[in-house]
């Protein structure tokens, strides 16, 4: 099996919301699982407004799409705000308009505009 | 009348659709590239026909053989080596491809014309011939003007008042632009230019030939006359060029189909209910097409042939290349799917099989594959807001 590319998540607090910015160049197959698990850790420890920096993540599959869809539909199940998403890369923000993902995620150019949204 | 088309160079600014055919193959529509060439070539008398191949050279070759579809007769000058089985290009550069012919067979042995392959033209090449006979000159280079702001792409060329050429500046900063008149890569040549270009080497017509010429006060002239020249350099410039196509304002290049209703060509064989699927146009559907109830087509745009589209699919402003299958789940706005690469306007590309995306757009021609976990939670949600 691949070997995958640990994955290392920045986290900054903004009063409620948190700030997860993945610090890997991409998302994928060998590693969706590990960020998963992550995301998930956060909203069971009661984090309800969640914002994606992926300003760094140059590259996903759609195992990675799959994680996001996952972490958006608990956030909305716990009562959460919508997951908002920022910086993604042109490569990202193709796959998420051929998907459709684009209409029914909220995508943000940076990170001051998803806090301020 | 001799001509020369020059087809051996890689395309690296319109990757990756050319990691699958070399530039002068890439398709305008329903027909290569090249293709519209040898058509013009062939309406102004030019019968005899060497095309320089290097990159991908075999999609050429194969496709044109010796010419005899076309009315006109072909052979190719390879400028490379089959190295462990893989055909190595070997460039000799534009000048340095011409002078390889000549010393192999002393072909040219009156005028000739030299078209690069990348570029869709519709020039008056009899009038560019006639002035050049008439100016006796060693080289004619054709002409056009270009806005400032895209002459750091071209090589400058600077003329007196009786079209003689002073000066070349390759490929200029905007602010040190000479003129805003280019050289289009279309030239004229009387044999004795190889007494300037060495043999065996790399020689580049614009960059070496052309200085040595001026240097040697050789008669030299450029032509500037009024023609549609869409040089397919870029991704870009491709897709333009395709949406231009559609729209019916490429000179000479109309789609070929039945044109069921204004706007909307479409090729026979196919399985499509229009009364159910909304198509604006312009756009053209290939040969042997299925499309689904519930589809929705934007134009300018192309499905190409044998292509799949599944109900609830959108198509909007997109080339979509022969034999792709299109999920009803996909969204595609302003994007060329070609085999496995996703490509948007700008060149930014998206590999289907690394991406693992082929449940949205993949080849037709493939038993689908079942959906993973994630493929079906992510169009479950898709489908649960639409």
């Amino acid at each position: 099996m691949q070997e995958g590319i640990k994955m290392e998540n920045k986290v900054e607090r903004y009063d409620d919301k948190i700030v997860v910015e993945p610090v890997a160049n991409r998302i994928d197959v060998t590693n969706a699982q590990e960020f998963k698990d992550f995301l998930v850790s956060l909203i069971g420890q009661g984090e309800r407004e969640l914002i994606l920096d992926l300003h760094q993540v140059e590259f996903m599959d759609s195992t990675a799409l799959g994680v996001i869809v996952s972490i958006f539909k608990r956030l909305k199940e716990a009562g959460g705000k919508d997951l908002k998403l920022c910086g993604l890369s042109e490569l990202v923000k193709e796959l998420f308009e051929i998907t459709r993902l684009h209409k029914v995620m909220k995508l943000f150019p940076s990170r001051e505009e998803a806090l301020a949204g | 009348m001799k001509a020369v088309i020059l087809a051996g160079g890689k395309g690296t600014r319109v990757r990756p659709l050319t990691y699958i055919v070399p530039k002068p193959m890439v398709p305008i529509i329903d027909r290569p590239l090249m293709s519209i060439l040898i058509a013009l070539l062939k309406r102004h008398g030019f019968d005899e026909i060497v095309v320089t191949v290097g990159y991908l050279a075999g999609k050429i070759e194969e496709y044109f053989r010796n010419g005899v579809n076309y009315g006109v007769h072909i052979a190719y000058s390879l400028e490379g080596k089959v190295v462990k089985g893989e055909l190595v290009p070997m460039g000799l550069g534009s000048a340095g491809g011409l002078k390889k012919v000549q010393d192999f067979s002393g072909f040219f042995d009156d005028d000739f014309l030299v078209l690069c392959g990348d570029a869709i033209i519709d020039l008056d090449l009899t009038k560019v011939m006639d002035f050049h006979k008439s100016s006796q000159a060693v080289a004619t280079v054709v002409l056009k003007e270009v806005p400032k702001e895209e002459v750091y792409r071209y090589g400058v060329v600077v003329t007196d008042n009786d079209s003689k050429v002073l000066k070349f500046q390759e490929k200029p900063k905007i602010e040190e632009a000479l003129s805003n008149t280019i050289n289009t890569g279309i030239y004229v040549f009387n044999p004795r230019i190889f007494d300037y270009i060495p043999s065996g080497q790399e020689f580049d017509i614009g960059k070496d030939l052309l200085p040595r010429l001026v240097g040697a006060k050789e008669p030299f002239y450029g032509i500037n006359i009024p023609f549609q020249w869409l040089d397919i350099g870029t991704t870009p410039d491709y897709f333009k060029t395709i949406s231009m196509v559609i729209e019916g304002k490429v000179n000479g290049v109309n789609p070929y189909g039945k044109e069921i209703k204004p706007g909307v060509w479409v090729g026979i064989n196919t399985s499509i209910d229009f009364a159910k699927v909304e198509i604006v146009p312009p756009v053209y559907i290939g040969g042997s097409v299925k499309i689904e109830n519930g589809v929705k087509i934007i134009g300018p745009t192309m499905i190409g042939a044998g292509c799949i589209v599944e109900t609830g699919a959108y198509i909007e402003k997109s080339i979509i290349m022969d034999y792709t299958k299109v999920s009803g789940i996909a969204h595609l706005t302003e994007k060329i799917v070609a085999g496995k690469y996703l490509i948007n306007p700008f060149g930014i590309s998206l590999d289907i099989e690394e991406t693992d995306v082929g449940w949205i757009v993949d080849d037709a021609r493939k038993e689908a594959e079942g959906l993973s976990e994630e493929q079906r939670a992510i169009i479950e949600l898709i489908s649960s807001t639409r």
